[in-house]
């Protein structure tokens, strides 16, 4: 009698657990609902311009992509499943600033649109990485946005991209090549340690323990191999990321 | 007795639920530390630096300089970080700039610092991720850099 009651005991555990398990993917998986941003519009800006090309395979079948009439915001795309929505695009003070929303991949504080290598605009001719990124605070929170059970699911950025001379404004496009999570101040070395030897890249690193400095020192490394590719490893064991392409053509009339 | 069992019966199962709701729970890290009482502490000792999202970002050449935000602690400090793509060391700076005395916390790296890695200051409570007036301020040098730094910064 009493073995019967822990398998009664034992099935509701798993009932309960099932539940709870599809709870969580389900909350994960949530769309992000992107606050409306103003429309003002120092400069205004032309999407499908004949320099435009076709939607890619990968757009047409797997994704969601819109792309809003001429002149509108948000430009929306839309790339393994995350969205991301160009707001508003304003030229000031020798720079193009851009307004950009974007969902988290996951329950992660840390999303970022990357650095000049990831994020950059270009005019088919010269490409400009992006130099400032600085937070939209989400009007409700004050900070990221949160979904109703607290997880973060996005974030509102104005990106800024320094006009060089001679850099010509047609053409335009702005892209993100993946969403990153940002290198944390205090890495979990073990964590990080087991990734890599997961990948035999033969690297054995440390962690930096000294107040008011942070990151990881390479230790031992394979014969071969430079100090670049080693960091490069220990990026990728760090953070994470998700792939793009998330492109936006804009035009200027 | 049987009521006995029903009791046993609630109480296990109870038990187990409770148990098995541990793993799927996000780890919280509680911190040492709250509001004014984290001035001057750096957030990788006190904890602040478990949950932290970059509130002002810019990219001189060969580093990146962040404005950091603790979401447990609500506290900012800067940070610069040594990205050359060539894979070269240098000293690097990190100025925390705000409003009140003593007005802000710098920490430059003793020693050349290799790519990765970052030299961070110590952490003011803001409540706020973004108040007027704050920011990051910082760079990288083939050369020892003075405290504070006052260019390049964030917004």
């Amino acid at each position: 009698m009493f073995r019967k009651s822990i398998d009664i005991a034992l099935v509701a555990l798993l009932i309960i657990g099932s539940l709870d398990m599809a709870g969580v993917v389900v909350f994960t998986n949530r769309p992000v609902d992107v606050a409306a941003m103003p429309a003002e519009q120092l400069l205004v800006v032309q999407t499908d311009s004949p320099q435009t090309p076709p939607l890619s395979a990968d757009d047409a079948s797997t994704n969601s992509s819109s792309t809003a009439p001429k002149g509108i915001f948000p430009i929306v795309k839309t790339k393994n499943n995350i969205k991301i929505e160009l707001l508003r695009i304003e030229l000031s003070a020798g720079f193009l600033y851009a307004d950009i929303c974007f969902e988290f991949p996951s329950d992660n504080p840390a999303w970022s649109l990357g650095g000049p290598d990831n994020l950059k605009l270009s005019n088919g001719v010269a490409e400009i990485g992006v130099y400032s990124i600085e937070m939209i605070p989400d009007p409700q929170t004050g900070l990221l946005k949160k979904d109703q059970d607290g997880k973060y699911v996005g974030r509102c950025d104005r990106v800024g991209f320094p006009l060089t001379d001679g850099f010509v404004l047609e053409n335009l496009k702005l892209s993100i090549g993946k969403l990153v999570t940002d290198l944390p101040d205090s890495p979990d070395c073990n964590k990080v340690q087991a990734k890599l030897d997961s990948k035999n890249s033969g690297i054995k690193i440390k962690c930096v323990n000294e107040l008011g400095k942070s990151g990881i020192e390479v230790v031992l490394k394979p014969k071969g191999m430079d100090d670049v590719q080693a960091q490069k490893f220990i990026t990728e064991s760090l953070t994470e990321s998700v792939e793009g392409l998330w492109e936006f053509e804009i035009g200027i009339p | 007795m049987r009521r006995t069992k029903l009791v046993l019966i609630v109480f296990i199962t109870t038990l187990f639920v409770v148990a098995s709701s541990f793993p799927f729970a996000p780890i919280a890290f509680a911190a040492t530390c709250s509001g004014n009482s984290c001035d001057g502490q750096f957030a990788s000792s006190t904890g602040c630096g478990s949950s932290v999202t970059n509130v002002k970002t810019i990219f001189p050449a060969s580093s990146r300089v962040d404005l950091r935000f603790s979401t447990n602690c609500y506290t900012l400090w800067a940070k610069t970080t040594n990205t050359d793509g060539s894979g070269r060391s240098f000293y690097a700076n990190a100025t925390l700039w705000y409003q009140t005395s003593p007005y802000y916390y710098s920490v430059s790296s003793g020693g050349k610092i290799a790519v990765n890695l970052a030299v961070v200051s110590q952490q003011r409570y803001s409540g706020i991720a973004n108040p007027p007036g704050w920011k990051a301020c910082g760079h990288i040098s083939s050369n020892p850099i003075s405290a504070p730094v006052g260019s390049p910064c964030t917004p």
